[in-house]
Parts: C-alpha cells; structure tokens; sequence
C-alpha cells in the first residue's frame, strides 16, 4: 500500500513537487536586484503565501482521512500528496526564508516545519519499513493468534500445576500473574520486560523475571527434587510450556515495539504540526505589527 | 448480610455451586483473609462491599486488577448486567434468590482474547503522554509567549514596564532579521517602537527624520515645478533587517521607475523651461549626456561673482572654464620645457593635482603650494629673494613703492645697490641700479615701472589677466582679475578617481591623460573633463567585459543642502 502511495496516479504528485520546487528556485533567484533575497521582497512573499498555504493543506490530512464520508479525493492520494507537497515545503519554505536564520519566532516557525517534516520522513521510512519486519516476525501468525496461545498456554499451565505441591502451584501462577508484556511507549520501544515473581519459599518480595528466566531456571531446579513421579511429569510439562512461553512473549513484544515504531513519530509529528500552526500564525501576524 | 456466591465447577459452565457467607465485605483471592478462596489467582485478593441487591463496590489488593468494559482498575463499582473479569475469572452480580442480600455468579471467562490484551496491558497503550493534550499545550504556550505577552507590552506601556526585568520573551523575537550597524545605538538598543510606533503600519519618515535631521532632499519638494515627491517615502528606498545588511537600495529601478517617465512628476512650465532628461540606464542610448558644472564670472556693480551654471550639453558649443587664469598644460607636460625640481623628470599630474580623501575631489591649486616653487614673484634683480606678496594687489604696490624708495633712501643701500653688476636675464626687467632724483621720486618711479612690467609683459600677467586703466595712479592703474578654478566639474554625480587608477600595465599618469585628453592644451579654458563617451567604452551596458554602472555607483538620492 505504501509503495503505491509513492506511485500514485504515476508519480502524479511527485511530478507536482518537482514542478512547484523549480517554480520556487526560479522565483527565488529573481531577487537580489533591488535588495538581498528575504522573506519581505515580492518574491519571498510569493513564496511565503504559497508555503504557509503547503502548511494547511498538508495539516489538511489530519482532517480528511477522518472524514469517512468526504469526496474530496482520495485518502491514497492526499497521503501521496501530503508526503511529496511536505518534502517540497522543505525547499520552499527555505527559498523563503533565504536561509536566514536568527533567535526569533520566525526561526523558530521554520525549525518547527523541519521537525515536523523530518519526523514525517521517519514516519514514511516505517511505514515503508516495518510491516515487512513484523511480517516476518509473525511468521504466518498474528498477534491475536500469539495472545490466544499464550492465553491457552496459560490455562495449560494453571492446570498441570494442580498435581504439584502448593509452592510450585503458587509459583507458576505468580509467574503468569505478574508477566508484563507491555507498559508505557518507552518500554514497548525497549522492548523492557518488567515481569515479576514472587518466590514464597526465598522471600515475600517479588523478584524480576525477565524474559521468564526466574521461573524456568526454579522449575529446573524443581524438577530432580519432585515429590512423586506424578508432579515430575508435570513440572516437565510445565517447563516446556513455560519454554514455549518465553518465545510467544519475545514474539509479542518485538510486535509491540514495531508497532511502537509506527506510532511513536507521530507523537512528534502532530504535536509539533499544531505548535507550527500557531508558530506560524505569529509570525504572519508580527510581520504586518511591525511592518 | 447474607450473600450467595454462585460458583460454576471447574471445567464446566453449567455445574456450579452454592456458597453463602453472612458477612458485611465478601473477601475473594489468594490471601490469609479471603472468605473464598480462588486457587487461580496468584496473589492479591478483592474486597465486595455490597451496595443494595444490584451493585457493589470492590477494592482489589496486592496489585490484582479487575477488568471492567472498558479498563482495568483495582477499585470501582460492579453493576448488575455487567460481566467483570477477575484474572481468569467472569463475576457479574445476579439476582438475589430469596433469603439473600446480595448474590454474584463466579464462572469461567469466556473472553479470551479481551482477557489476555488487558490483562497483560497490551495493544492500544499509547503510555501516558496525550498526543491532543500535547498539541494544545504548545499550541498555547507559542500563542501566549511569542505573541500575547511581547504584543501587551507593545501596547501596554505599564506591562511593559513591570514585565522588563522578568526573563519574559520580548518583541525582540520579531525582528526578522538584524539591524544595519548604523542603527545599533543607545538611542535604539533593543527598543523596536521607536521607529515601529503604530501596530500594522509602516514606519513613517517622521520617525527617520527624528534622527536624520539634516538630510538633503532630492529635489526641493516645496518647488511647484515638482509633483508627488512627497509621496514616497523613506521606506520606499532604505530596507532594515535585511541579511546581509544593505539598507539601501541600489538597484537601477530605485532611480528609473521615475525617471524613465520623468514628465509624470514634473509641471508643464518646467518641462518648457528646463526639462529633466529621461533615464532608463546607464549607456550610450539610455542615459542623456552630461551636464557639467561651471563657474562663470560675472562683473557685478564693481565686483566680481561666481555662479553655477549646468549648460544643456550641445555639440555644436564647446563650454570653456572661465577661471581667468591663464595655463598651458602642455608647456608644463613637455620634459623639455619644464622638469620636476626633484627628479628632474617632466611633471607629472599629481605634482600639482592632489586627490582629496573623498577620492574624488582634488584640493585647490594655489599659487603657495603649487607654482611658487618655479615661478618665484621676485622682483628687483638687485635682491632676487624678495618677492612680492599674491593674492593682494594693494599689498604687492605698497610693497613696491617701500621697496625702492627704501632703496634709493639709505645711502649705504644705494652704494651696494650701484657696485652690483647684474647680468641681464631674458624676459625679466633690468631694473635702475642708480637714481640722480629724490629717494621717493626714483622710489616710485622705480615701483611704477616695475609695476607696467608685471601688468603688461612678464610676472603677474603671465598668469592672470589684467585689465589696465586710464590713469597714472599705480594703485588704480593695474586690476588683476580673480581666479577661480572649477572644483566639482559634475555636481549631481559621484566619482571614485582611486579606483580608476588600477588599470593593468598603465601608471597613473597613463591613466590621467587616458581620460583627461589635456597634454596638448594650450589654454586655460580648455575643458578637460569626460563626457559619457569616454565613461561608456568601460561601462557600456551589455558589451562582454564591459563593467555595468547602476546609478546609485554615480549619483546620490540626497544632494547637500546648498545643492536644492
């Protein structure tokens, strides 16, 4: 789907930018006759209108790819043009700037438009990127089915712990109890395991049990010191359950944090579209206050 | 109370049984204190306290969770119609069977897939950082420092008084680029409203002039020959916060807009009288011929004036300087004829012509510093070093008639006087080495004859011209006419004679003599000053090599105040 964003209509808004951003140098080199290239000549007007006009209409998908009902185009293709018209605000919004730079509001408007184009090039290279890395981490599955195994993993453990003595029973449900897959954006990105186990028989605390390697390496010391052959057999099964389990949550939680990938650059990318607005709407407006 | 817990058996959903405890809070979990205890849930238990038949509020310990429709929470309320998920477990509050306060139905859960992503905090967890609540609160913030307080403290004089010492961002961080150098001073610093006084409107001249008093106009504004003038103003031409700094144009356009259509800006008798030529550039085709500016003078009741004049420039007359002197350039420039005291070498342009620092003008000639040197004013053969005083007729009479009668007076000086033998030069007067008659007779009569000789063969008129007068009287006789030499030949235009000098393989002096055509002159009045011809075989617009002027290279906007 991505890829055809790129493509769409045959490179119909790519042409577009090309077109706009050689419209802009042309414009851009016009000036220096009567006074250097800035913001404040015909020219960098022209190209100030056109780039705070790329602005709302770039912030425009925001609105359109909600509007279900909307005949206003496709959302494919305002995607399409959203990432190509974006890129071309780069040059533009430069070209009209000419490539000054100070400790003001302006400034400020401009290095906003970089973040927020820059994280949406990050955006696009995850789009472009990790569904492929997920696919191939889901191997055929999906993170619905890896829960569900889990889930009945889950259930299958709780049952064979029923034969084992109440301290290995407590142990195993504590362990499933206390797995943390997730938590907050910053552990879904790092992939950090907060899992806990609280082990009755060493302490009353809870200790880590990253990557379940607290309760595997306990069941494998439980396993020679079982109290009758029944409980053997079923610490065994437990193990390998628990083993199984390991590489379900390993496969969850790399999925989590692709997902993560996709979603975390919009954490920047809309927050800092709306600070541009309003960036942007000051320094239209101290241009005419102090004209 | 007496509540009923409908517990379904292990593996099945349709077998369950009964429990019923007379109790006030129903205890459920793994803890010391559960009233029924659950063997899947690890740890933690939850507290029931019963509100009516069809809800209860819960408290969980020990980090046990409940999981509602929408989250999961340790504390809240259960409600009839509604299933909760307690770890693997459902709850839902059914109706009370009679005998009982309160009853709850405890089964398997049926929602797997729910159960596992909530349970383990997964999926739809953005974390705690609300992208809406974010992108209001820059949204504000940039609103209310960047435009709110700088424009209250622009417009409230007492904010901005209170607020000038807080670390608050100010109206600074609107300039849109940095001030011309010759604005960064204490009577600005960083104080944008005095020049930018009005919000939404353009500096007014008022606020440049508040400064720049004494600037001449570009044409007297006032003159009724001139129309709309007035109406440009300093805005117009002068750009601040430009980067690089230039805040002045500079380009063709700030000139030709209005003179390619000067007639739209002049009245009707002042194109009859003196019509202002049209500009589009500076060429051979563009750009009308120049207009020098002479010094004439004029006799006027007795005495002597000097007046501008910028003739119309016309081929078929040849303008003169009226300076009065008279010069022959070529007889100073012939190597033969005249030698550099020094070097012995021909004199060379800038041993009389020396550039003043504006590397334009040249500082006046003057008999002291630039002729006295060869041309000595002495005057009695007998005493070659005195010399007479210039500049001053009467003085150079007065010191005649003293001189002579001084030495036809004393005896010892007749005596040395009479044994001298002089030589006789060539064109220098042999004046009387003995007098029979009185000392003030052979005095004076040696001084008037002296006097005829300076005035009518050699000395003063060999570089002045003097007019004679019919009377015998030696103060009256003789009147040397004053010279004025001409020290800005184009007053309306600018010329940079230092960068000129830097043509390849030609000195100075080559480059004198390439545009000031004068080595062959033999008189004074000769002009030697170039017309566009010579200016355009360097500067011709749209010739290869060929180095292009705009007009501010040439011309200032602001002539001196005389120069109205």
């Amino acid at each position: 789907m991505f890829e055809n964003l790129l493509k769409y209509k045959k490179y119909r808004y790519l042409s577009l930018s090309l077109i706009l951003i050689v419209s802009a140098a042309v414009i851009y080199l016009t000036q220096g006759i009567e006074q250097p290239a800035n913001g404040g000549t015909w020219q960098g007007y022209t190209l100030g209108i056109f780039s705070a006009f790329l602005v709302l209409l770039l912030t425009y998908l925001g609105i359109r790819k909600r509007s279900y009902s909307s005949r206003m185009g496709t959302v494919e293709g305002w995607t399409s043009a959203h990432v190509f018209l974006g890129t071309s605000l780069l040059l533009i919004a430069t070209l009209h700037a000419a490539f000054q730079v100070g400790w003001n509001i302006h400034t400020l408007a401009y290095v906003l438009m970089i973040a927020v184009i820059l994280s949406g090039f990050y955006g696009l290279f995850t789009y472009l990127h990790y569904p492929q890395v997920m696919s191939k981490n889901n191997n055929g599955g999906s993170q619905e089915s890896w829960l569900q195994e889990l889930a009945q993993i889950d259930d299958e453990i709780k049952n064979r712990s029923g034969s084992c003595r109440a301290e290995i029973r407590l142990l195993v449900l504590s362990a499933i109890e206390n797995t943390k897959i997730s938590g907050g954006l910053f552990s879904q990105l790092t992939r950090s395991d907060n899992s806990k186990i609280k082990i009755q028989s060493e302490s009353d605390k809870y200790t880590s049990n990253k990557n379940q390697e607290r309760v595997i390496s306990y069941l494998a010391r439980a396993l020679p010191n079982s109290l009758n052959h029944a409980e053997a057999s079923a610490i065994d099964g437990i193990l390998s359950k628990f083993s199984r389990r390991q590489r379900l949550l390993k496969i969850i939680k790399r999925n989590l944090q692709i997902k993560a990938y996709l979603k975390v650059w919009l954490l920047f990318h809309v927050p800092l579209t709306i600070a541009l607005l309003a960036a942007l709407t000051v320094h239209i407006l101290v241009v005419f206050i102090y004209w | 109370m007496f509540i009923l817990i409908r517990k379904s058996v292990f593996g099945s959903q349709e077998e369950y049984q009964d429990l019923d405890f007379d109790v006030n809070e129903l205890v459920i979990g793994n803890t010391e204190n559960a009233n029924l205890v659950l063997d899947e849930i690890a740890d933690g238990s939850i507290t029931l306290k019963p509100k009516g038949e069809d809800k209860a509020k819960f408290t969980c310990s020990n980090g046990l969770e409940v999981l509602t429709q929408t989250k999961l929470t340790a504390t809240g309320t259960l409600q009839k119609g509604f299933t909760y998920q307690l770890g693997v477990y459902d709850i839902e509050v059914i109706d009370v069977p009679a005998g009982f306060d309160f009853a709850l139905n405890i089964s398997r859960s049926k929602r797997k897939s729910l159960l596992t992503k909530k349970k383990f905090k997964i999926e739809e967890k953005k974390g705690k950082i609300s992208i809406r609540l974010l992108s209001y609160l820059l949204f504000l913030s940039i609103l209310v420092v960047y435009l709110l307080i700088p424009y209250l403290s622009f417009t409230q004089s007492g904010i901005k008084e209170k607020t000038k010492n807080l670390p608050l961002v100010t109206d600074k961080s609107w300039l849109s680029g940095p001030m011309a150098m010759a604005h960064r001073i204490p009577e600005i610093g960083d104080d944008c409203q005095v020049c930018h006084v009005k919000p939404f409107e353009k500096v007014q001249d008022k606020q440049c002039l508040s400064c720049h008093q004494n600037l001449g106009e570009h044409v007297n504004s006032m003159h009724p020959a001139v129309k709309e003038i007035d109406k440009f103003l300093c805005e117009n031409c002068h750009k601040e916060h430009n980067e690089p700094a230039q805040i002045t144009r500079t380009d063709d356009a700030l000139c030709v807009n209005c003179h390619q259509n000067i007639q739209k800006y002049e009245t009707q008798n002042s194109l009859k009288k003196n019509p202002v030529q049209v500009v589009t550039g500076f060429d051979s085709d563009n750009h009308p011929p120049f207009r020098l500016s002479l010094i004439q003078p004029k006799l006027i009741n007795g005495a002597y004036e000097w007046r501008k004049n910028r003739p119309k420039f016309d081929l078929k007359v040849k303008p003169i300087e009226e300076s009065n002197l008279k010069f022959s350039h070529k007889v100073h420039l012939d190597k033969e004829l005249v030698q550099d005291e020094l070097s012995g070498q021909s004199l060379v342009c800038s041993n009389c012509h020396q550039l003043k620092d504006d590397k334009e003008h040249f500082k006046p000639i003057t008999m002291d510093k630039d002729c006295r040197s060869c041309h000595k004013l002495s005057f009695d053969v007998f005493n070659p070093d005195i010399e007479l005083p210039h500049g001053n007729l009467r003085a150079a009479f007065v010191m005649l008639e003293a001189h002579f009668i001084r030495e036809f007076t004393d005896p010892e000086l007749r005596k040395k006087r009479s044994r001298k033998k002089i030589r006789r030069i060539p064109g220098q007067h042999s004046n009387n080495a003995t007098c029979e008659g009185s000392s003030l007779n052979c005095g004076r009569e040696e001084a008037l004859k002296e006097a005829q000789f300076q005035f009518t063969q050699s000395g003063c008129i060999t570089c002045h011209e003097v007019t004679t007068n019919k009377t015998n009287e030696l103060m009256d006789k003789w009147f040397v006419k004053p010279i004025k030499i001409n020290q800005d030949w184009y007053s309306k235009a600018q010329f940079d004679h230092v960068s000129h000098f830097s043509v390849r393989n030609k000195d100075n002096e080559e480059v004198c003599l390439t545009c000031h055509e004068i080595e062959n002159s033999d008189d004074a009045k000769d002009i030697a000053i170039p017309q566009r011809n010579k200016c355009v075989e360097c500067h011709q617009k749209g010739i290869e090599n060929s180095v292009e002027l705009t007009c501010t290279r040439c011309h200032a906007f602001h002539f001196e105040q005389q120069e109205k």
